[in-house]
Formats: C-alpha cells, sequence, structure tokens
C-alpha cells in the first residue's frame, strides 16, 4: 500500500513540474496583438489617417490623407512583451526604429515610435513619460474592424423567358444589379463593383463577367465561423465554362425546389469575396424573396462583413 | 414517451393487478386454434409459428364496424398508414415501397412512387388477413422486405348469400353482395362490392375528390378427387373520379380511372399422402388514364396512361417427410411488362424473373421447431438474388415462449429507374433511367446540351456518370437483413404479453445522382445505390380477457428509423440549417430526429365487450400516432427541428353490434374518429365519421 502511495505522490510531482515546465515556455517575443490600428487627426485642417499594421515578423505603416503620404514596413528586431518594447530595421532607409506600446486591449492600445541608431540603443532606451511630446508624443490607435452590413430586398429580376418554345427563348434581357462592398449599396457597372445579381445567378467582377479583378469562393461552415478568407489561390473567377459562384439548382448558393418552386439558400454556404479593391468579404444570402416571405421574386437579402483594410480577417 | 399514452397503459396495468386474483382459469384459447398461412406458404398454426405475425380475423374486422384495409391495418400495433400518392403502409418503419400485400397468396401490383393504395382493397367477405412482419424475400422476392400483408377471402363451404350495405358521413356508401353455390364437388363463390364517397373538405380546401370503386370477384373450384382440384380466382377493380379545378382563369375537368384484374388458376394435386402440389398461374393487370380537359372548348389538354401487368407460373410441391420434417420446394417464372406516357408512349418494357425457393420445416418437438428457407431470383435486368431465412421457436412452458428470426430481403429496381427519359420543360433538368444513360447522354452531347470544358473542349461528365456506363446501366437490386427476436408470457392464464424486437438494415437504396451539368446550368441525373437506412424498436401487446364478456388490449411500438449517412453527416458536424432569420448554424447529432413520416411513439387500446346490454356488444379503439415529421423547412434536407414536427394524435373509434334472428341479420352503427381530430397536413382523416350499417345471410 505504501508503495502505491509512493508511486501516486511521485506521478504527481512529476506531473507537477511538467505543467510547470511547459508556463515557463511562454514566448517572450510573441506579440500578443495582431492586427491593423489607425488614428485619424486634422493637420491644418487636412484629414490625415495613420495606421500601423501588426505582424508577427513585421510593422506596417500607413500614412494617407490630405497633406503627407507615406507608405513602409519595418522588420521585427526585437520584441519583450514584459515592457512591450519592440524594435525593428527598416531596410529602405537604414534606420533602427523603437515603438513603444502601452494600454493594449483587444480594439486599441497607445504607441509611441522614435528612430534610434543601433538595436542596442533601441533595446535601452528608457519608455517615454506619458506627457512627453517628442515625437508626436503617445497617441491612441484603434484597430480596423471589419463592416458589419445587411443588404434587404436588391429587386435583380431575371430575364424574360418563353418557356411555350423548345429550347425556351430569352425574349427579354435584364440587366444586372451590381453592388459594391466598399459603398455598401448598389453601384452602377461603371463603378468598382465586386458582385452582381440577375435571378438566381451571382456573378464576380471578373474573368467574362466584368474588367475587374474580383474573386469569389463559396465555403462551407457558418457566417460566424469563418473568421479568415482563404488563400488568394483558393478563389476562382468567372470563366465560359463555370462562374466562381456556380449557377444552378444545388452548385452554388441555392436548392430549387420542383415540387414547391422555391428557391431556399443552401444552409452553410458562406460566400467569400475578394473585392475589386483587393479587400475581403464574406457574405450569406438570407433570403430570395421580398420581405423574407416567400411570395416575390427575386428579392435578395443577405448579410456581409467587408474588411477594408486589405487583412483576411473576418472577425 | 408521452405521457397521454403513458396513463391507459398504466391504467391496464393496474387493472390487471387487481383483478389477477380474481379471476378464473378461462380457457384463453379460442375453440378453432389460429392457422397462418403466410409465413411458411404452408398451413401452420399461429401458436408455434418463429416470426412475429398478426392475424386479423373476420370476425374481428365485423365487430370493428370497418370496411376498408387502410383503417383495419392501422389499428395494429407497429403498424402505420402514410398518404403519399395513395395510403400506403408501414411497417417497422418501412415504407409501402418495400412491403408486399397479396390477395389470397397472388400479389397486387402497380405502385404510384412505390406506394400500392390500400384503398384499392375492399375487406368485405374476408376470412382473415395475415401480417408477417421483417424480411420474407425467401419465400415471396422482390418486395418483401419490411414485410407481407397477405389478405385470405372466406372460402364459403355451402350454398348462401349475404348482402351488406354501410352508409356514413360525407355520403359514404359501401357495399357488397356475395353469393355462394355447392353442389357436390363443384363450388362457386361471387362477389360485388361498390364504394362511393363524395369526398371531404379540410380547412376549406378539397383533399379527397369524390370517386367511386367497384370489385367483382369469382371464385370457382371443382374437386376431381381427394386429392386434385381444380380453381380459378379471378378479380377485377375499377375506379373512377372527377377533379374539377381552375388554371389561369380557366376551368379544367380531370377524369382519372383505375383498373385492375387478376385471373389466377390453379390445379392441386396429391401424389401418395405426403407430396401436394400446386400448379397456379397468375396474371394481373393495373392500368391507370387520365385526361384533362379545358372546359370551355372540350379540348383534351393532358392526358396520361400508365399500364403494368405481371403474369406468374409457380410450381409448389409439399413433401411431409414426416410428422416433424417438412418441405416446401417452388420453381417459378415470372414475365412483367410496363408501358406509361412517363417512359415513353409506345414502348413496352418487359422483364422475366425465374425463381426457386425452398422452405424446410423441422419440428424437433411440439416445443421447439426450427425453419430454414431460401430463394434464387434471377432476373434478366439485374444480378442474381440469394435471400436466405432461419428461424426458431422455443416453448420454454406454457406460459413463456421465444421466437427468433434472422432473414434478408431485396427490392428490385423500377421500371422508372431503369428506364426513365425524362426533361423537366419548365426548369430544364433531365432524368434517365439507368439503362439509357449513355445513349441519352449522346444525344444531349450531339445537340450540344452538355457544359463543355473551356481547356479541352470535352463535355464535362461526373464520375456516377462513368459508373453507370461502366455498369453496362445495370444497378443493383436494393437490400435488407432484418432481425427479429420474440417473446410471448403468460403470467396469468387469460393474460398474454407479446413483445417483439427489431432491426433492419437496408443497403444499397436508389437515389437519384447528377450524372452531367447542362448548358441551361441544370443536371443530368441518373440512379445510383447510394442510400442506407436502418429501423429498429419494439412491439409490444398485451392481452387480457377479464371474462366472457371483456376483453383488453393494449399496444405500443417504439421505433427509431434513421438515415445511415445523414446520421453520419449530423455526427461530424457536416449539416447545416438556416435559422428563423435565415443564418445558417451548425447541426448536431442529437438535432437529427430520423426519417420522415416515423412517430417514436405509437400504440393502441381496445376495448370489446360482447354484451353491454339487450344483447349489443360494443368495441372501442383508441389509437395513438405520436408526433412525426412531415417537411424540412430549414434547409437541412434532414428532419431536425421542432417546426418540422406534427404533433401527436388520438384516433378514437366505437361500433355497437347487434345480432338479430339467430345472427342472420347484424345491425352495426358507430363513429369513427369519435374526437374529430382533423388536421390539414393529414389528408387521409377526414374528422368525425357517423355510419350505420346492415348485414345479412340467407
Amino acid at each position: 500500500m505504501k508503495k502505491i502511495n509512493l508511486l501516486l505522490v511521485l506521478a504527481f510531482l512529476t506531473f507537477t513540474a511538467i505543467s510547470c515546465d511547459s508556463d515557463d515556455d511562454e514566448d517572450l517575443s510573441r506579440i500578443t496583438f495582431e492586427g491593423a490600428f489607425s488614428r485619424e487627426f486634422d493637420v491644418e485642417g487636412f484629414q490625415q489617417r495613420a495606421t500601423y499594421t501588426i505582424n508577427q515578423d513585421n510593422i506596417s505603416y500607413e500614412l494617407t490623407g490630405g497633406i503627407g503620404q507615406a507608405s513602409y514596413t519595418i522588420e521585427k528586431e526585437y520584441f519583450s512583451s514584459s515592457e512591450n518594447r519592440w524594435v525593428g530595421y527598416r531596410e529602405s532607409n537604414s534606420t533602427f526604429y523603437i515603438v513603444f506600446f502601452k494600454d493594449i486591449s483587444d480594439s486599441e492600445f497607445s504607441l509611441y515610435k522614435k528612430e534610434v541608431s543601433s538595436l542596442a540603443e533601441g533595446k535601452t532606451e528608457p519608455i517615454p513619460l506619458a506627457n512627453d511630446t517628442e515625437n508626436h508624443g503617445w497617441n491612441i490607435y484603434k484597430k480596423d474592424l471589419p463592416i458589419s452590413g445587411r443588404v434587404s430586398n436588391l429587386n435583380a429580376p431575371n430575364d424574360t423567358i418563353d418557356y411555350t418554345q423548345n429550347p425556351p427563348v430569352v425574349s427579354e434581357v435584364k440587366p444586372f444589379h451590381y453592388f459594391s462592398f466598399e459603398e455598401g449599396v448598389e453601384v452602377t457597372e461603371n463603378e468598382s463593383w465586386d458582385i452582381a445579381f440577375k435571378g438566381t445567378t451571382i456573378i464576380t467582377n471578373s474573368g467574362v463577367s466584368g474588367s475587374g479583378d474580383a474573386a469569389s469562393i463559396i465555403l462551407n461552415g457558418t457566417f460566424a465561423e469563418i473568421l479568415e478568407a482563404p488563400e488568394d489561390s483558393e478563389f476562382s473567377q468567372d470563366s465560359e465554362t463555370v462562374l466562381a459562384i456556380p449557377s444552378g439548382s444545388g452548385n452554388g448558393w441555392y436548392n430549387y425546389n420542383g415540387a414547391t418552386h422555391q428557391i431556399t439558400p443552401i444552409p452553410g454556404k458562406i460566400i467569400v469575396v475578394k473585392t475589386n479593391n483587393g479587400n475581403y468579404a464574406k457574405i450569406e444570402i438570407v433570403s430570395y424573396y421580398k420581405d423574407l416571405t416567400t411570395a416575390e421574386s427575386p428579392y435578395y437579402t443577405f448579410n456581409y462583413m467587408y474588411q477594408p483594410n486589405g487583412s483576411k480577417a473576418l472577425e | 414517451m408521452n405521457k397521454k399514452l403513458l396513463l391507459p397503459l398504466l391504467n391496464i396495468l393496474a387493472v390487471i393487478q387487481i383483478n389477477a386474483q380474481e379471476v378464473k382459469n378461462i380457457d384463453s384459447i379460442n375453440n378453432l386454434e389460429e392457422v397462418v398461412i403466410t409465413a411458411t406458404k404452408t398451413v401452420r398454426s399461429l401458436h408455434s409459428i418463429s416470426v412475429p405475425t398478426t392475424v386479423i380475423s373476420g370476425l374481428d374486422i365485423q365487430k370493428s364496424g370497418i370496411t376498408d384495409l387502410q383503417n383495419i391495418l392501422i389499428e395494429v400495433t407497429g403498424l402505420d398508414v402514410v398518404n403519399d400518392h395513395g395510403a400506403g403502409l408501414q411497417i417497422q418503419g418501412l415504407n409501402s415501397d418495400y412491403i408486399l400485400i397479396l390477395i389470397d397468396g397472388e400479389p397486387l401490383v402497380g405502385r404510384v412512387s412505390g406506394t400500392l393504395d390500400l384503398d384499392r382493397i375492399q375487406i368485405g367477405n374476408v376470412e382473415q388477413i395475415e401480417i408477417v412482419k421483417g424480411p420474407s424475400s425467401s419465400l415471396y422476392g422482390s418486395e418483401a422486405l419490411a414485410g407481407v400483408v397477405n389478405i385470405i377471402t372466406k372460402k364459403q363451404k355451402k350454398s348462401g348469400a349475404e348482402v351488406f350495405t354501410k352508409y356514413g358521413t360525407n355520403n359514404e356508401w359501401n357495399s357488397f353482395i356475395n353469393g355462394t353455390f355447392v353442389a357436390g364437388k363443384f363450388r362457386a363463390n361471387a362477389h360485388f362490392n361498390h364504394y362511393q364517397t363524395n369526398g371531404y373538405d379540410l380547412d376549406g380546401a378539397t383533399v379527397v375528390n369524390p370517386y367511386n370503386n367497384q370489385t367483382y370477384r369469382l371464385k370457382l373450384n371443382y374437386a376431381f378427387s381427394k386429392g386434385v382440384s381444380l380453381g380459378l380466382n379471378t378479380r377485377y377493380f375499377e375506379e373512377k373520379s372527377d377533379n374539377n379545378y381552375n388554371l389561369n382563369l380557366d376551368s379544367y375537368t380531370l377524369k382519372s380511372n383505375i383498373s385492375d384484374v387478376t385471373f389466377n388458376p390453379k390445379l392441386k394435386f396429391k401424389i401418395g399422402n405426403s407430396l401436394s402440389n400446386q400448379l397456379k398461374f397468375n396474371y394481373t393487370n393495373y392500368k391507370t388514364n387520365e385526361n384533362e380537359r379545358l372546359d370551355a372548348t372540350n379540348e383534351t389538354s393532358y392526358s396520361s396512361f400508365y399500364d403494368e401487368d405481371l403474369k406468374q407460373a409457380e410450381l409448389q410441391s409439399d413433401y411431409r417427410i414426416s410428422n416433424k420434417h417438412h418441405i416446401v420446394f417452388g420453381l417459378g417464372f415470372i414475365d412483367e411488362g410496363i408501358s406509361t406516357t412517363r417512359l415513353s408512349d409506345e414502348l413496352k418494357h418487359t422483364a422475366n424473373n425465374k425463381y426457386g425457393l425452398i422452405n424446410y420445416e423441422w419440428d424437433i418437438s411440439k416445443k421447439a421447431n426450427v425453419i430454414v428457407g431460401a430463394r434464387l431470383d434471377k432476373h434478366d435486368l439485374y444480378t442474381v438474388q440469394f435471400n436466405p431465412k432461419f428461424s426458431t421457436f422455443y416453448e420454454v412452458s406454457s406460459s413463456l415462449s421465444f421466437n427468433a428470426s434472422i432473414g434478408t430481403g431485396f427490392k428490385k429496381p423500377t421500371f422508372q429507374q431503369l428506364y426513365l427519359n425524362f426533361t423537366n420543360p419548365s426548369v430544364g433538368y433531365t432524368v434517365f433511367g439507368t439503362t439509357y444513360v449513355e445513349e441519352g447522354m449522346q444525344q444531349l452531347i450531339d445537340a450540344g446540351e452538355i457544359k463543355l470544358d473551356e481547356n479541352t473542349n470535352e463535355p464535362i461528365l461526373y464520375d456516377d456518370y462513368y459508373t453507370i456506363v461502366e455498369n453496362n446501366g445495370k444497378i443493383d437490386p436494393e437490400t435488407s437483413t432484418g432481425i427479429n427476436v420474440g417473446f410471448k408470457i403468460k403470467p396469468i392464464n387469460n393474460v398474454s404479453i407479446t413483445g417483439n424486437l427489431f432491426r433492419n438494415d437496408l443497403e444499397n437504396l436508389i437515389e437519384s445522382s447528377a450524372i452531367a451539368l447542362k448548358e441551361n446550368n441544370s443536371f443530368v441525373y441518373s440512379y445510383m445505390n447510394l442510400k442506407e437506412v436502418y429501423s429498429q424498436g419494439i412491439t409490444l401487446d398485451v392481452k387480457y380477457r377479464i371474462n366472457n364478456n371483456i376483453r383488453l388490449s393494449a399496444g405500443y411500438q417504439y421505433l427509431d428509423a434513421k438515415d445511415k449517412l445523414i446520421e453520419d453527416e449530423f455526427k461530424n458536424g457536416l449539416r447545416f440549417a438556416k435559422d428563423e432569420n435565415g443564418v445558417s448554424y451548425r447541426l448536431k447529432l442529437s438535432d437529427y430526429g430520423g426519417l420522415f413520416n416515423r412517430s417514436k411513439h405509437s400504440g393502441n387500446f381496445k376495448l370489446s365487450v360482447n354484451n353491454i346490454a339487450f344483447g349489443i356488444a360494443n368495441n372501442t379503439r383508441l389509437i395513438y400516432k405520436g408526433k412525426y415529421g412531415y417537411a424540412d423547412l430549414n434547409g437541412s434536407g434532414a428532419l431536425d427541428n421542432d417546426s418540422e414536427y406534427i404533433n401527436g394524435y388520438f384516433l378514437l373509434n366505437t361500433n355497437f353490434t347487434k345480432h338479430f334472428l339467430d345472427k342472420k341479420l347484424t345491425l352495426n352503427a358507430g363513429v369513427e374518429n369519435l374526437l374529430d381530430e382533423t388536421n390539414s397536413y393529414i389528408s387521409s382523416i377526414s374528422g368525425r365519421i357517423i355510419y350505420t350499417s346492415i348485414n345479412y345471410k340467407f
């Protein structure tokens, strides 16, 4: 009996030791806050926007707006999560940068950036005080959250088709209805549209359908589960034989019921779009009928999320 | 379990407890021992039967006041009727497609989408209805997967006549006249039945149109000697209905006719004392005609027909080696044919089927028997089918017995699955029967209707197309394995409890599958062996004879029937549904409710009193059908949401009988669906029906 007790104690100690060991593994150089964070400010009456996109290996900076524009990437050399001190090197002007963070949360942080002459200096430079106004001082940057939206009753009638003839003949061609995620509303064919609707067909501004460079893919999952756009290589563009969002019952986004003649969106089909301006969006078709009834069609209602900052994050 | 059901069940149990001590030792077995023929193709006592078998006697039918097969079967524990292209029987959770219906041992043909409409069969002058659950393909071949129902008409031994007429709500008339002539070795029986109804509405919509039908039956028999007789059974059934409706402001009349004819001569001859033979021939033909006319011009706007026949010759020899050993051999040939507008107007499709069967009954003792049988079907359209069955019965004591059986079953592909060539004019999809796939696809490719690959310029054909073509258009029959294990306990002399556990595994079920994409973005479909389904459950029946005057019984079935592949998808989180806001969510295994149209819980409670007062007998039955799924409403393609169920309901039927003039005259009056249960989704239940009937025997 004693032996068993001893074994149990030993086993427990070993377990505890292993557990502690794994705690020690935490990587201090790992950044826990990723994504694009930006700040808007006025310079002599002009609106400016500064964006820091934080990645594990680098930080890219972008300044847009009225007076000054800039865009560059700083490669990471050092990071300490205990001090939230980040040091990197920008090759194009052979300069070291030190970036301090504080008050970090999921949606924002405070940032202080300064040029230094070497990595060593970057590691030792003291943390600036809160009231330090040098180098533009401490500023709050907020995370670029994707835009969630819903489009209701987008009316996109199909061509008029004469079924009394065999094969059926199109007697009146109707226009497509174009949609831009950036604008969040219907746009014209001449604007930067992403997808367009006519009857049950959804085209993507690409290939045979348009002059743009948009692309689409249908993923299996729920709208809430799909948090990231897939690799660019997985997207397709509209071709002669197949659309990026395939048409036909059971092929793409909808099922047709021969008995009730109803068009129903297939559950678990989420369309992810690489937009014409290179951003990503996901959409779920909610209904093909006016006011979510089953009477008048085609009236598209869909939920979407548009990530304006170019990242694949869709959450 | 539903509390409403539990209550009556508990009540009976309580009654049994209270009365158990008081009841005297009354012989619970009827004077005449019940025999069945369907389970073995030979006459066998129901007592020692080793497969789950239910017998409804002609007397029970008369006492119930019911005159249609559908309503009599729905009162049997574990049986259900589902309305889908007609009233289709369901046994052990399996559809009408998998149930063989026989009249005097001969199969009926003419299924609409798999359903054999029970309303085609009138049950006046029926000796008994035998229901054998579980696969019986070892005796009956195709379609005997879930069970066999055999309607056995009366075999009159004396000259006489009988008239019957019944009138009830919805202007429903059901009448028959029956006459028997017996002279020495010759026996003739003629039967004529007429049925008509005005139909009925539910929620303001007509669900059953007026229709009427007639059944004519003639049975002749001549006994040349004690061992040799020649018999002839013929039956003719016709049904007519008119239906008026408006379409795009025009009014139309649709006339539908159904006819069904059977011609069945039979020669019986004995060789010696131990070898009885019967050589029989069966011709049966089922026809429907539909003709739609535009009322304004009286021009035909649509017409269709369906014509199916079956010719079967069979030699069956029963060799009784001794009291303990009994062998049945059978050899047969079936020729079946079909022509219908849906396949091709002029062409008649035919197929041949040769078969041989053997069934060996070994009565080890009075208390134990073993039955082994098998049948081989060689059909010119699909692979050879071998279906064995093994069953055994063992009586531990006079109050406890067990039975068990295992067998396989099959259902041949339908002519539609083999020969269809159909293109939907408005939506544009195409369906080919498997034998037509290669030729039909070539025509579509030549006509440029199939999408071409951008790079190769070759038509895009799916894997399933190549699979079908590689098999030369043959598909396998649907197959099943069924296991039944049952017991019968008599805790006291006048109480019996029978139970049966069952499990059926169906494979190779035929489903449509896309084989190519058309230029119009619709698919071309054909048929493949794709689906797998199981059904399992338990059936319990308690019968309690309080005294010679009062009998009680209660039945219950628990059923679990699921599509295996769908169940796997639920388990692996691969199925989605839409919520009320149109947002998708992932389904869990616990969401899956199984196959549609199956109640998890069903039951019945029956009370029969021979004499309430003044010699009036009463027979009252309460039928419970638990909630069941009826349609997918959230796009998941399966049953998984509360809104997709129809609530459970009770049907209460009661009938009063009184005999006059030494039982020559019988009057019945009663109410079906006393609780007036209706639901616009259940077209087969019309609401309360009050009826009265009179029967006179000359």
